[in-house]
């Protein structure tokens, strides 16, 4: 109860100091009539709640205390009594102070259909309370809480700490612009009905309706479906060849589908490791770390040349295990090599029916690797069960 | 050991929080929003207005009748449109949300015999009259007026509204059939005149807004307050 109490305490007090620092700035960025008839700014109130829960996520399971400053009396009152101007400035200047703050929250948390302003007022008055008490135990309660955390922050490299950075940082101005911007959001859906919809004809003319950027929209929706699993990525690697001839549409392919990759592959270690090692016995784990760094290549190979089978899931697979960064990289750029170029040039030449055929073509090439990889086990296995028998029948 | 089963679950709520957050705000998907299907959105008596039959053409009487509802931060913010269909691009910005496309609208104001500045498949370089401030919309003008329960009355558009510069709003029927689907930002009413908006204000011309010369926001001393339900009737001005 203790463990859960304190770290209910951190979890509070860190979505209090954000949510009070996305509310200043929301409130601040919307007095831009420029911004807002662009820009629904109420959104950097949930992206910046995010963050917050993912500093205590850092901090928790891979002791990057680093990021925990609401523990800090001195930056969190600066921030809290920052913000709280901010909000006052923006509001009672112009007597909406009981209409915007409640307005923002109830945006920004998907609550419009739920709660009046009267409503969320109160509830902002609780959150207030409570977020304010929170804080204030943070400073004293500490923080340690998973023992040896599994990945630590630590030591990782610079650079993978970089690129860690880099990419949430991403992910983060992402989910605000497709969340605050119409027209992007727009834009957005309608790519991903069109992929879903997994017809090539259909998604080369989408691509077309982009004129000189057709490439930078495919690379982009290339490293979109990665990271939305269930989305196809033949599609994609058929339509670039249609459009830029196999040799650049394999080039364009496969850089994007490696950029695609990478994401998945930090996504799953970022979010994934450390809750595998809790979740899954060491066996099993040491079972999969093994199982990848020896037939990782194949899998990829597999997974990348067969239509049905998830890219994309290999790839948080290969997150999750311990595999290195470089190993990874190399195993799947080789693996995917082969389809990338047979799809391309598949793109630019053929009609729909040796489609079909060759859908049906690479199953049997993918049934045939795993068959020859197993070869080895399924013979030891029937010696074995021969010389069971042979002792049984002595 | 116990503290390790703690810890598996909190991490395993906090995870799927994370994604759960990230997934809602990618789910809203826009299904094709085009021309499909507009007269869903028409109700068959005055009485049946509401969400989900929000727009009412009353033949007899010559008006078009629509339900909205009224968006809080407008009446303390500025902003240049004045009724925008919640699933448009822009569906959050204007003083009164609406819940039908704006193709339904457009359609309604053409079955009341009223002629736009700019027709379907019509020519939109037609559609402003260039003027010493700038371009203002054409199109047959309008009456707009504005009530709610408990209101007592029809209030005048102009009585609901403010424009920074004390002109009168006069809104016309731009149309703009064409510019409103290609962009679906779900514009009924702008307070300039506009090339999307089907219907908009010719006291500002085009820019208004957007070079700081007009701000507009509901009054707040008149309109009820944040989510409660207006009818919008407009009709063609005498």
């Amino acid at each position: 109860m203790k463990v859960l109490g304190r770290l209910g305490v951190h979890l509070l007090a860190s979505l209090f100091l954000f949510y009070a620092m996305g509310l200043g700035a929301s409130l601040l960025l919307i007095q831009s009539k420029w911004l807002d008839m662009r820009f629904e700014s109420e959104y950097l109130i949930l992206v910046s709640m995010l963050t917050g829960l993912w500093c205590t996520f850092a901090a928790l399971f891979m002791d990057a205390s680093g990021f925990s400053w609401w523990k800090r009396r001195g930056p969190s009152l600066a921030a809290l009594g920052a913000s709280l101007v901010l909000v006052l400035l923006t509001t009672v200047t112009k007597g909406g102070w009981l209409i915007m703050p409640a307005y923002a929250t109830r945006k920004a948390l998907f609550l419009e259909e739920t709660l009046t302003l009267s409503q969320m007022n109160g509830w902002l008055v609780v959150w207030f309370l409570a977020g304010l008490v929170s804080l204030i135990m943070s400073w004293r309660v500490p923080l340690a809480f998973v023992q040896g955390a599994p990945m630590q922050w630590k030591l990782l490299t610079i650079w993978t700490r970089m690129g860690m950075l880099l990419m949430f940082g991403l992910i983060g101005l992402f989910l605000l612009v497709y969340l605050g911007q119409g027209e992007f959001q727009t834009a957005v859906n309608h790519a991903a009905a069109v992929m879903a919809q997994a017809d090539v004809e259909a998604f080369r003319n989408y691509l077309l309706s982009f004129g000189p950027l057709a490439a930078v929209v495919s690379g982009l929706l290339m490293v979109f479906q990665s990271v939305i699993a269930p989305l196809p990525a033949f599609v994609i690697t058929f339509s670039n060849g249609l459009l830029f001839g196999w040799f650049w549409g394999a080039v364009l392919s496969w850089s994007s589908a490696m950029a695609g990759a990478v994401l998945c592959f930090y996504l799953a270690k970022f979010f994934g490791r450390p809750l595998v090692e809790k979740l899954v016995s060491r066996t099993a784990l040491d079972w999969a770390d093994r199982f990848f760094a020896q037939y990782g290549s194949y899998a990829i190979f597999i997974a990348r040349l067969v239509p049905v089978v998830s890219f994309d899931l290999v790839s948080y697979a290969a997150g999750l295990t311990n595999v290195g960064f470089w190993h990874f990289f190399w195993a799947t750029g080789l693996g995917q090599l082969p389809a990338t170029l047979l799809y391309s040039y598949l793109g630019q030449t053929a009609t729909g029916t040796v489609k079909i055929l060759f859908f049906l073509f690479t199953i049997v090439i993918a049934l045939a690797v795993i068959g020859m990889l197993l070869k080895p086990r399924l013979l030891k296995a029937g010696e074995k069960k021969g010389q069971g028998k042979a002792e049984a029948g002595r | 050991m116990r503290r390790q089963v703690w810890s598996r679950h909190l991490f395993f709520i906090l995870a799927v929080v994370a994604m759960g957050a990230f997934i809602a705000g990618c789910s809203s998907a826009a299904s094709g929003k085009g021309e499909e299907n507009l007269a869903q959105y028409y109700a068959s008596t005055e009485a049946e207005l509401g969400k989900d039959k929000p727009i009412y053409i009353d033949k007899e009487n010559k008006k078009v009748k629509v339900y909205a509802t009224v968006n809080g931060k407008y009446l303390v913010e500025p902003t240049r449109h004045g009724l925008n269909w919640v699933e448009g691009a822009y569906g959050d910005q204007a003083v009164l949300k609406g819940y039908a496309n704006p193709l339904a609208f457009y359609n309604a104001l053409i079955e009341l015999g009223l002629t736009p500045a700019v027709a379907k498949g019509g020519d939109a370089s037609k559609e402003f009259e260039e003027t010493p401030e700038g371009k203002v919309i054409k199109g047959d003008p309008l009456q707009i007026t504005v009530t709610w329960e408990g209101a007592g009355k029809e209030y005048d558009i102009n009585e609901v509204m403010l424009d920074s510069t004390g002109k009168e709003l006069a809104y016309r029927f731009g149309g703009n059939y064409d510019a409103a689907l290609k962009k679906m930002t779900g514009c009924y009413m702008c307070f300039d005149s506009c090339s999307v908006g089907i219907t908009s204000n010719a006291s500002q011309p085009v820019g208004a807004f957007q070079d700081g010369k007009a701000e507009f926001r509901g009054n707040p001393e008149v309109l009820p307050k944040d989510g409660t339900p207006v009818i919008v009737t407009f009709a063609p001005k005498q």
